[in-house]
């Protein structure tokens, strides 16, 4: 008998291709020790990497496994970036359209890019070959355009280097910081930073080995007394954070929040790629302090290299005894998982990173309750920044070795300053508090570029505010930004010389935030959105009659009625730029 | 009992209530929109928001608890400016046509609702795929009640989801899918809870004039 129907040989051999990649991924999951919700983005990055999207059979083959509804996987996949429906390509290109790139005409290098391979942004090429798609900052500011070829970051892409970026060819990242005072920053340049020796010879571990000494209560009031407030963003007292988070009896975890995305932020990539250890040992300390056994390093998506990297410091502190079962014959037992961010700015915000580890959207909780009593997996959980944890290091190790102050890490010592824009050296300084804003651009920096003057500075990232020019030379401590309504935010200084127009940068910013915005609550979801579609319109053809009061109303209204940080500060750009230039927002006059 | 003030007037209440309910239990009406009283307030339209002395942002009535002493305004001028604004952003991004709560609350704040007229309005074709209900997404305000319904408040079916992101968060299914092809039982407790006509029994939908896909 013959056969009337045959599938075509694509299929068939599509069909076989399926099975054993289908295969592949049940392998993984198999291995999972844990097969709970909490290994689902895991899980579908796995997928992602396997069939270069995630076909409904994967999905439905994670939901099985990890027994969860199907619908509430499909909401996940739809809410991060990096986690496609539709198929993607063999080498993905992503350019940065921050602030900074944009400001470098990385737009036109996406358009150049796009053009040469004949395709739209963020659709294949027919052979599967090429997508190009735009990405919000990452953390390559010193080094703008750039661009992440797969997992590759390429610094300084030109339209004149087409070719060598479609194969992610180009100049590499740095990673350097300058210092006349460094603490945080000292070992730098004396240690291959994936060399557990070279850590322990250069002063690693000592803090560690210190604290393992003392009672726990005296580790916390050390930090306290230090004054350490949280490198994050939100600048709180991290003694006081590990001082709710011990006074649990339950199981407290500690988290690394690596999920740096902040536009203008690349602080903490520099000190995952150079001084990883030290982020681990800030982790310990503070483990062994609140009594915690598990911690997770959440590190965002598009920082594979930090991820590797870490993976290979937990290993070899493990081979060591520096992490795992009764550490150092002290009887303390404590380990850490890294959990990859799939793509979404959120998550750096603490509760939905919390979300985002239990295998949900990354959708901020309410607060109260707060973290130290009510965290991850519903558990006390003490969760601090990169920096936060290389300052713990240093504060025990310092303790040790008897140094006092200037080093000390307190609002009194120094802090990493991530300077960017058009000045002749843009880059991460560690400099103590209070060092004059001018004398940072103009010394460390070594002033504008091209002889240009100075249009405006922007303070804290996108969340943070155009400085006013009376504030220009402002001494950078807590207490002198606070009073003047500023925020260092992260560390963010990004400079912009003459030649720059305002509307333009402010585009950039609210367009971050309208790819960002989680949309769970309606002052961010619809704010961000409308927000962005008004500047865009103002940039396009000036502005219309009541542009300026319905950005006022929106920015006070996602101010004070936003869920959490992200939206209470979204509109903060836009806010002061309509207090420093209210004619650029009037109809009728020109600005 | 502790006492509270809300709007300068002294309130007993009992320990452990929301602002909200204290306010309702006292005769003061606080405009609400994703708020359901049978389901977990998920606080996220943010129209109950009050001011609260000593806090830095407005805070949403439906699940801030009142503590002894608390002065709360629910009508200042910042409370005012909010719910005003979400209203005006939430009329030109859904159609609210079929939205009787809303309304009263879009006449009461005096709500310009051609305000952001210019901006884009999310707009989705009608899911008509079984014979029960209904789905017209372009009358949806992301309220969440519908997937709280059918997931873990009421249900356990999970045939619903928010997909997306940001302004474009919807509603949807697995992989989009049919409800026919979905966990979904037809319980109907997504329509009972359906604040804006965007979920809607076939027999009002047809009754209404609406046109089938």
């Amino acid at each position: 008998m013959t056969v009337k129907f045959r599938l075509p040989i694509i299929l068939i051999m599509r069909n076989k291709m399926n099975k054993e990649l289908l295969d592949n991924l049940d392998f993984f999951l198999n291995n999972l020790r844990e097969k709970s919700r909490t290994n689902l983005l895991p899980s579908l990055l796995k997928a992602q990497k396997i069939f270069r999207y995630i076909p409904e059979e994967a999905a439905t083959l994670i939901g099985e496994r990890l027994g969860l509804p199907l619908s509430e996987i499909y909401g996940v996949i739809e809410f991060y970036s990096l986690l496609y429906t539709k198929p993607t390509a063999e080498t993905v290109i992503r350019v940065c359209t921050s602030p900074l790139c944009s400001q470098k005409s990385s737009e036109k290098i996406k358009d150049a890019l796009l053009k040469k391979l004949n395709l739209l942004e963020g659709e294949s090429s027919a052979d599967g070959r090429f997508m190009v798609e735009s990405v919000h900052c990452l953390g390559l500011c010193v080094h703008s355009p750039s661009a992440l070829v797969n997992e590759t970051p390429v610094c300084h892409i030109r339209t004149d280097k087409l070719d060598d970026l479609l194969i992610g060819k180009g100049t590499k990242p740095l990673n350097r910081a300058f210092s006349d005072t460094p603490v945080i920053t000292e070992r730098f340049n004396s240690i291959n930073p994936e060399s557990f020796d070279d850590y322990v010879c250069e002063g690693g571990f000592v803090g560690f080995n210190h604290a393992l000494s003392l009672k726990k209560s005296s580790i916390i009031e050390s930090v306290k007394t230090s004054g350490l407030l949280g490198r994050g963003g939100a600048a709180f007292p991290t003694g006081l954070k590990e001082e709710g988070a011990a006074h649990n009896e339950d199981d407290v975890y500690i988290i690394c929040n690596a999920d740096e995305s902040e536009p203008g932020t690349f602080k903490d990539r520099v000190l995952l790629n150079k001084d990883p250890f030290s982020v681990l040992e800030g982790m310990l300390i503070t483990a062994y302090a609140v009594g915690s056994k598990k911690g997770f390093i959440y590190i965002r998506g598009e920082y594979a290299d930090a991820q590797n990297l870490f993976a290979k410091v937990l290993d070899s502190a493990r081979s060591n005894g520096y992490l795992g079962e009764n550490i150092r014959g002290s009887g303390f037992s404590f380990d850490v998982e890294i959990r990859s961010g799939a793509g979404a700015y959120i998550c750096g915000e603490e509760t939905a990173l919390f979300e985002s580890i239990e295998g949900k959207r990354g959708y901020p909780r309410n607060k109260p309750p707060y973290p130290v009593e009510y965290g991850v997996f519903g558990k006390p959980t003490d969760i601090n920044n990169v920096e936060t944890f290389c300052y713990i290091s240093h504060i025990l190790s310092n303790m040790k070795n008897k140094i006092t102050s200037p080093d000390l890490p307190s609002p009194s010592g120094t802090r990493l300053f991530c300077l960017s824009g058009d000045v002749k050296r843009a880059g991460l300084y560690e400099l103590p508090f209070g060092v004059k804003l001018k004398d940072l651009i103009y010394n460390w920096g070594g002033g504008i570029k091209n002889g240009k003057n100075i249009k405006t500075i922007i303070l804290g990232g996108a969340s943070g505010s155009f400085v006013p020019e009376q504030h220009w030379d402002i001494s950078l401590d807590q207490k002198s930004l606070s009073e003047a309504g500023l925020s260092m935010g992260s560390g963010v200084i990004m400079v912009f010389d003459e030649t720059k127009n305002i509307p333009h940068i402010l585009n950039d910013i609210t367009g971050f935030f309208n790819h960002e915005s989680c949309g769970k609550c309606y002052p961010c979801q619809l704010g961000s959105r409308k927000q962005h579609e008004i500047i865009t319109g103002i940039r396009r053809d000036g502005p219309k009659q009541g542009d300026r009061e319905r950005l006022i109303d929106i920015g006070l209204t996602m101010k004070d009625a936003s869920l959490c940080g992200l939206g209470q500060t979204a509109a903060t750009a836009v806010l002061s730029a309509i207090e420093i230039w209210p004619e650029l927002f009037t109809a009728g006059i020109k600005g | 009992m502790i006492s509270i003030y809300i709007n300068d007037k002294k309130i007993n209440c009992h320990e452990g209530k929301t602002i909200l309910e204290a306010a309702q239990s006292a005769g003061i009406e606080i405009p609400t929109i994703c708020y359901h009283e049978r389901l977990t307030p998920p606080g996220l339209c943010r129209q109950c928001v009050v001011e609260v002395e000593g806090a830095r942002v407005l805070l949403p009535s439906c699940i801030t608890a009142v503590r002894e002493g608390m002065k709360i305004q629910t009508d200042s001028e910042r409370v005012t400016r909010a719910r005003r604004t979400i209203l005006e952003m939430l009329a030109s991004s859904t159609d609210l046509s079929e939205a009787p709560d809303l309304h009263d609350q879009i006449k009461k704040y005096s709500v310009d609702v051609n305000r952001f007229k210019d901006t884009e309005t999310r707009e989705y074709p009608v899911k008509d795929d079984n014979p029960f209900y209904v789905r017209d997404y372009s009358k949806c305000i992301v309220c969440e009640r519908c997937v709280q319904v059918c997931n873990e408040d009421v249900q356990f079916s999970f045939a619903l989801t928010t997909a997306g992101r940001g302004y474009e968060n919807r509603i949807t299914t697995y992989f989009d899918k049919k409800l026919p092809e979905t966990t979904c039982v037809f319980c109907g407790n997504c329509v009972a809870v359906c604040p804006t006509g965007a979920l809607v029994a076939r027999s009002e939908f047809t009754a209404d004039g609406g046109t089938h896909e």
